[in-house]
């Protein structure tokens, strides 16, 4: 593992000092990423890792390949309890000359589908995955193998489709070889946009995820996703994020959602908080009836943004835990500092 | 029956009409200005921005990717102005043609003779430098009169039955805006002649092509990096400098904080004008002559004490 991360140290060093001294490497752009996150927890049975870690490190590089196509890698260092990995998060070829109003990807990427599982984790507007995206996706997001196409339709407003196959031999973050499933993950979103009062715009989305492993654990997932933002001059000056989601696992049923505002209060500072919630209704006493259950987080945050380029925010998490007729609450305090180095990060929507 | 009809045969209509049309998407109100002078009646252009946003700092909102996958050229300033957005807008649009290096690509930049480009080695300390130089250059007729060409070339490509057209206008609409550029140099004559130093001062560094066309002198921004909003200290420090300079007005963006800019007037005693950098449809500022007015007037009047 050292000599990987010596390899990975090195080739980051010699890509960087060959942009700054002008090598031709044909358009290639080179974009680094750290995400450190420091966690205490401040009751007992809290989440919180009590210390101070960079949770990822990531090189990404993309440019034209060709006349026709694109590629994009995407190497990152994460921390998993404790323990650097090393991985590909990302590495396929795309177009979006090829075949008109559409773009699509081959290779290796974060599933098309909902909001945040989609961007990477150090972009999200709050540090950590609420429980329901962990139970269903990943701690960051569901990535795999696969071909994923999407069209823009030829609308006097803004419809966009997306459909992905991939392997499905593994899902969410895994680190096994996984095994073939019975039927591969496949997926789809329908995304549309529309203006709102105040000079603001929002993004709504309908996601669809099936997967059947090779146990015959058939899992489906469906959901929304809305983001509505107001920008003024250089300062995102209110916004609102969330996603509910229900999933079927053979007979059992989850669902979940977050709703996350936030809103610029000045000179760089913006408070936000996040609210979500997490059931599993399938769950039943041994002589039936139903088990109640479910998780409860609030996460209150402060974020400064000091430029495009770095970022710090303070996290406080109030988890509610119900399993039958009790509840345990803990708490946990978080810091998270961000910093971008090298080609300008692209403003997505 | 007859009514759904009639309403497709005029959907259709519109549709027909729509393609007879080069569809051009301009990043900024200003380009769609000129453009539109240029091309018309052979164009139908559309502007992404408004002119009342911060160029710098946008989204790639959907709607933009849904105007530019309909487009048949994308018109853009350049000189890394639009880098945050315009380029994830450009690749998830789907349409081949206005993709960097298509034919339906128009980058207006290249073509302008570029102030302020940084020399030595350019990093993110410096603020937010534009390593390929001052992008701001559409303020000024002059500069604004050379991005003319890369226009002409992209609209000649796509629409080759009309290309004599665009070259014809392209010239006619060249001598107006130098004709305009002269009007400004008129008008802030008097003020350059007397001049033993500089009068004015900048927020942003947003001005200097339309200082260099008239020849009027800049003090200098009182950002102490570009992008980044200055400190108290910083404040104090310029505000006294500009006072013992003799400087008369700061002028500013609409988008400037004005709260800093208030705090510059407290410690300096100078006025601060904030003009409106492009040109604004939904506020009545169609015209890039009026723009030019709006812009030189406000300085005229400040540093002449009167209206011309």
């Amino acid at each position: 593992m050292r000599a990987i991360f010596l390899l990975y140290a090195m080739t980051t060093a010699s890509l960087v000092s060959s942009l700054a001294f002008g090598e031709d490497l044909g358009g290639l752009k080179t974009s680094v990423s750290v995400d450190t996150n420091s966690q205490f927890g401040l009751s007992k049975g809290s989440e919180g890792n009590d210390r101070i870690s960079v949770r990822e490190a990531e090189l990404l590089l993309y440019s034209p390949a060709d006349h026709m196509f694109d590629g994009q890698l995407n190497v990152a260092a994460h921390s998993e309890g404790g323990v650097m990995h090393l991985e590909v998060h990302e590495a396929y070829l795309g177009s979006s000359k090829l075949i008109p109003r559409s773009r699509f990807r081959l290779g290796h990427f974060f599933l098309g589908v909902g909001r945040i599982n989609q961007i990477h984790r150090h972009d999200w507007p709050f540090t950590t995955a609420p429980r329901y995206h962990r139970e269903f996706f990943a701690y960051e997001g569901a990535q795999d193998t696969g071909l994923e196409y999407t069209y823009l339709f030829p609308l006097p407003f803004f419809l966009e489709v997306t459909a992905g196959l991939t392997n499905g031999y593994v899902f969410g973050h895994d680190h096994s070889t996984g095994s073939k499933p019975k039927t591969p993950t496949h997926y789809a979103r329908a995304v549309t946009y529309f203006s709102m009062p105040g000079e603001g715009g929002a993004q709504l989305g309908l996601n669809y995820l099936g997967r059947t492993d090779n146990a015959g654990t058939k899992k489906t997932l469906a959901g929304l996703d809305f983001t509505a933002k107001w920008r003024e001059a250089q300062v995102l000056k209110y916004l609102i994020q969330a996603e509910a989601w229900h999933q079927w696992l053979n007979s059992t049923r989850q669902w979940g959602f977050y709703l996350f505002p936030q809103a610029h209060i000045g000179d760089g500072f913006y408070v936000g908080a996040r609210l979500d919630y997490y059931t599993d209704t399938s769950l039943t006493y041994g002589g039936g009836g139903a088990y109640p259950n479910g998780n409860l987080t609030i996460v209150p945050s402060l974020l400064y943004r000091s430029s495009e380029f770095v970022t710090a925010r303070l996290s406080l998490t109030q988890d509610f835990e119900r399993q039958g007729t009790t509840t345990q609450s803990s708490q946990m305090i978080e810091f998270q500092a961000v910093f971008f180095l090298g080609a300008h990060p692209a403003h997505d929507f | 029956m007859r009514r759904k009809i009639a309403v497709c045969l005029s959907l259709l209509m519109a549709n027909l009409v729509q393609a007879s049309h080069v569809n051009v998407v301009t990043s900024t109100t200003d380009l769609a200005w000129l453009v539109k002078e240029i091309g018309s009646p052979h164009v139908q252009v559309t502007s992404l921005l408004k002119g009342t946003e911060n160029p710098h700092y946008v989204d790639a909102v959907p709607e933009f990717i849904r105007l530019v996958s309909n487009a048949n050229i994308v018109c853009v300033i350049g000189l890394d102005l639009e880098v945050g957005w315009m380029p994830k807008v450009l690749s998830r649009s789907g349409n081949a043609q206005v993709q960097p290096g298509g034919r339906g690509y128009c980058e207006t930049g290249k073509t302008v003779q570029v102030l302020e480009k940084p020399l030595g080695g350019v990093d993110r300390s410096l603020g937010d430098v534009h390593p390929s130089g001052n992008p701001h250059f559409w303020l000024s007729p002059k500069h604004l009169a050379q991005a003319i060409s890369t226009i002409v070339d992209a609209l000649a490509g796509v629409d080759p039955n009309h290309a004599v057209d665009y070259v014809n206008k392209a010239k006619e609409v060249s001598g107006q805006l130098e004709a305009l550029s002269q009007k400004n140099r008129e008008k802030l004559k008097p003020i350059v002649a007397r001049q033993k130093g500089p009068l004015i001062i900048e927020y942003h560094k947003e001005f200097s092509y339309l200082f260099d066309s008239c020849g009027l002198t800049s003090f200098g921004s009182i950002e102490e990096k570009p992008g980044v909003t200055p400190s108290a200290g910083r404040l104090v420090s310029v505000a006294l400098a500009a006072k013992n300079a003799g400087i008369k007005v700061a002028i500013a963006s609409e988008n400037a904080p004005k709260q800093t800019l208030s705090r510059f007037t407290e410690l300096s005693g100078i006025p601060v004008v904030q003009v409106p950098m492009s040109l604004q449809p939904a506020k009545g500022l169609t015209s890039y002559v009026a723009l030019q007015e709006k812009l030189v007037d406000s300085i005229v009047k400040h540093l002449a004490g009167g209206v011309p």
